[in-house]
């Protein structure tokens, strides 16, 4: 399929990272990358906007399962902001609502860190 | 035209030879000669003729190189030179056969024969030397030179004075003919024209043209002396043969003058051409190695290796790529921790403006160069440096430098070079590349095959023919294996066991995950009834066994035939589709994912599920694969699609129900290829013996 691009922002001590596209197998190593950077430099309070992405597979939520641990025993946590309703679908089947605080609105994630 | 041109020449002298001969007592010569002289001189002049003819149509040193022929030609002279000395140590002209021949006149006779045969090869080596590399007038210029000669000769013989080379020498009776005069003039100029061509200069090495430079001027100096006294030596003998060798001499001098001169020209630039051709041969040599060396850490080796050579560096080194950074990857006449220890920045520095760089980036003094200052503390001594970015069409593949001891050691002619050598290099690199990538690709299929057989060996081959039930199961695979699994266990008449999941991940690992998850669930079965409770043991085994990105998502379901009740638990995965006669609907529970979780959070999440069925009742499990099946649009599959579907043909029998769901998919996604594994269950009860049980 195509791609996935990552971008990432500092906002204060929050750091929102955007995903754009298909995160899957192939592409998931691209946000791995970039998490591992984060996990790497102590900025772990992360909000992962994903209102451009199209599509996530299992091994795309993988990611998110992957650095989960390390972050939260670092004090931080992943908070995931502004989905579309067709990969909140994917994310609420698995139940990650649950694991997970999920925003509508991206401010909305970054203020709680505060 | 040459050809026509030399036919009219031969023509012309043959009219003139006979006119003399048969005319010689009507024509008035300032000194006639005697019939037997004429005939003489007549035939050699014939002899000469046919010679420079031959000459001129054939080529006849083919074989020699020029160092050989530049040898002959200047040693030649000098030889003629030394047999004077030895056998004509009285200096005075002998008159041969006037007198009776002396042990001197003999041996006097036998030299000037052998300087009149020597003499013709002398020409055929000048001709070869001439003719190297020849252009659109070297061969009429080498006519006009042997047409020339011949004028000279017949003007002489014929209407000049022959009281040529008296004692006194030419000088004695130069200047007493206008025609002499202009035909001696014009000869001389056309040596010098033809004296140009001295392109065989420019390929000799440094060693070679201080030779020839040595050569020229000594053969010069015994030459010089000889261009009067040999053919006033030959004259008693022949006037033809010595007005020959008179005028071969006359070119040759003047040969070896314009030798010497364009020799000493290119001295000053000899090392600049000699390192020309070092580095032509590197490049040379990198081509070929492009076609030949696979191995990217030969081709490193090599590639630095040459770099030394191609632009006389004291060492070089190579960075490549791996992803956003840079790797040290081999270096040559320094060693590798010596590299590592570069001053960091500066480095960094010299590698950005490489990246940048279309050309290569020269530092030519770096110790006046600010921004490389640092390279001064370095303890490897760099005087210049270059650097040139590896390019291949728009993706860098790493970058070369190369250093050397000495300021100005690269000037900015090695740029040019220096990024032709890292075009090549980069070539030969994107070519192993490709050729690992192949491997490395046909390893992966490999592995693919692997991993799809074991998942299919994992599925279910047949399903049990279970009495009043009908059950289906399919399993169409992704090029990429998904890890979708399903598995039906019968553990005794009225318990029916249904398991569906997609393990996390692709590939062996999904397969190998599989192949463990279904030897725990089969065992898990036989020692849990609760569908929640097994469950939560599958997610105790993966917290502990898999990767924390690896999880589970996965239905499973307890039918009981005796009360047609279906107990189940989702853990994540998509829905369970309840067919009924009259309508459809998703049974939808919460339920984490296995292995996201801890058994107490995972525990809160899971809810139990009973469903009562009625006959004819369906109930389809299926895994995310089949709504996420693409078209060419790129448009998914999607669960509305999927439940019109599912309610359209709500009363086929399990069979055709799988079929025509396969169908529709097939014809909705147009032959793209799956992206996913899409696993698909039916389990439906017969109506047949539901109406007998009723009854």
């Amino acid at each position: 399929m195509s791609g996935v691009e990552v971008r990432r922002k500092d906002v204060q001590e929050v750091t929102v990272v955007y995903l754009k596209g298909y995160l899957d197998a192939h592409t998931a190593p691209e946000f791995e990358k970039v998490l591992q950077e984060l996990v790497d430099q102590d900025r772990v309070n992360i909000v992962v906007n994903l209102a451009e992405l199209t599509y996530i597979s299992s091994a795309g939520l993988g990611v998110f399962m992957g650095f989960i641990e390390d972050i939260r025993k670092k004090g931080g946590d992943i908070k995931i902001a502004e989905m579309a309703d067709k990969v909140f679908r994917v994310f609420d089947l698995l139940g990650f609502p649950v694991l997970y605080e999920i925003f509508k609105d991206e401010s909305e994630a970054i203020g709680k860190y505060r | 035209m040459m050809k026509k041109a030399s036919r009219w020449f031969l023509i012309f002298l043959a009219v003139l030879l006979v006119s003399r001969i048969v005319f010689g007592g009507f024509v008035r010569f300032s000194k006639p000669m005697p019939y037997s002289q004429t005939i003489q001189e007549g035939l050699l002049f014939l002899g000469i003729l046919i010679v420079l003819a031959v000459l001129y149509a054939r080529q006849w040193v083919r074989n020699w190189d020029i160092q050989r022929m530049v040898h002959f030609s200047s040693g030649l002279v000098p030889a003629w030179w030394i047999a004077f000395w030895i056998f004509n140590t009285s200096r005075k002209i002998l008159p041969f056969p006037a007198q009776l021949p002396t042990m001197q006149g003999i041996f006097n006779f036998i030299v000037l024969f052998a300087v009149l045969i020597t003499s013709v090869w002398l020409l055929a080596v000048l001709k070869e030397l001439l003719f190297i590399q020849r252009g659109k007038f070297t061969a009429g210029g080498f006519f006009l030179l042997l047409a020339g000669l011949c004028v000279l000769i017949l003007y002489e013989w014929i209407w000049g004075q022959q009281d040529i080379w008296p004692e006194g020498g030419w000088t004695a009776s130069y200047g007493m003919s206008f025609g002499r005069n202009v035909f001696f003039t014009l000869f001389v100029a056309i040596s010098v024209l033809n004296g140009f061509r001295t392109k065989w200069v420019h390929y000799l090495r440094k060693r070679q043209k201080w030779e020839i430079l040595f050569l020229s001027l000594l053969s010069g100096a015994a030459g010089f002396p000889l261009i009067e006294r040999l053919p006033a030596e030959m004259r008693p003998h022949s006037l033809v043969a010595s007005l020959f060798v008179y005028g071969l001499l006359v070119f040759w001098m003047i040969y070896t003058a314009m030798s010497f001169l364009t020799v000493l020209l290119h001295l000053p630039t000899a090392g600049l051409l000699d390192r020309r051709m070092r580095e032509m041969s590197s490049l040379q040599e990198l081509s070929t190695a492009i076609g030949s060396v696979f191995d990217v850490r030969d081709l490193i080796r090599k590639t630095v290796g040459l770099s030394l050579q191609v632009v006389d560096a004291d060492f070089a080194w190579i960075e490549l790529r791996k992803g956003q950074d840079f790797e040290l990857a081999g270096s040559e006449g320094a060693l590798l921790e010596d590299i590592r220890a570069l001053p960091v920045e500066a480095a960094a520095r010299l590698r950005e403006r490489a990246l940048k760089s279309d050309s290569s980036v020269l530092i030519p003094h770096v110790n006046r160069n600010k921004e490389m200052a640092a390279f001064r503390r370095w303890h490897r001594k760099a005087g210049a440096l270059l650097a040139a970015r590896l390019q291949h069409k728009n993706r860098n593949l790493g970058i070369l430098y190369a250093a050397s001891e000495k300021p100005f050691g690269f000037m900015d002619d090695h740029r040019g070079i220096f990024r032709a050598f890292a075009n090549q290099a980069a070539m030969a690199f994107e070519n192993a590349s490709l050729v690992e990538a192949s491997l490395e690709k046909e390893r992966y299929r490999e592995e693919l095959r692997l991993a799809h057989e074991a998942q299919m060996r994992l599925l279910p081959r047949t399903l049990p023919l279970l009495p009043g039930l009908q059950l289906k199961g399919l399993c169409l695979t992704a090029n990429d294996i998904g890890g979708d699994f399903y598995d039906l266990i019968v553990l005794d008449e009225d318990r029916i066991d249904l398991v569906i999941g997609d393990v996390s991940g692709k590939g062996a690992s999904a397969a190998f995950n599989m192949a463990e998850l279904k030897g725990v669930i089969q065992g898990l079965a036989r020692h849990f009834r609760e569908p929640k409770d097994i469950v939560l043991e599958i997610n105790r085994f993966i917290r502990s066994q898999f990767e924390p990105d690896e999880f589970v998502t996965m239905i499973y379901a307890s039918y009981r035939p005796s009360e047609r009740e279906m107990r189940f638990v989702r853990a994540g995965h998509t829905p369970v589709g309840w067919i009924r006669t009259e309508k459809m609907e998703w049974l939808e529970s919460g339920g984490l994912g296995l292995g996201l979780a801890d058994n107490e959070v995972l525990e809160k999440s899971l809810e139990n599920r009973l469903c009562r069925l009625s006959p004819g009742d369906a109930l389809f499990f299926f895994t995310d694969g089949l709504i996420e099946a693409r078209n060419r649009a790129g448009e998914e599959f999607g669960e509305e699609r999927l439940t019109g579907l599912l309610n359209r043909n709500r009363g086929l029998g399990a069979a055709d129900y799988l079929s025509r769901i396969q169908d529709e998919v097939a014809a909705f996604t147009q032959g793209m290829p799956r992206h996913d594994d899409i696993t698909l269950v039916v389990l439906k009860l017969d109506e047949k013996r539901s109406k007998e049980k009723a009854s």
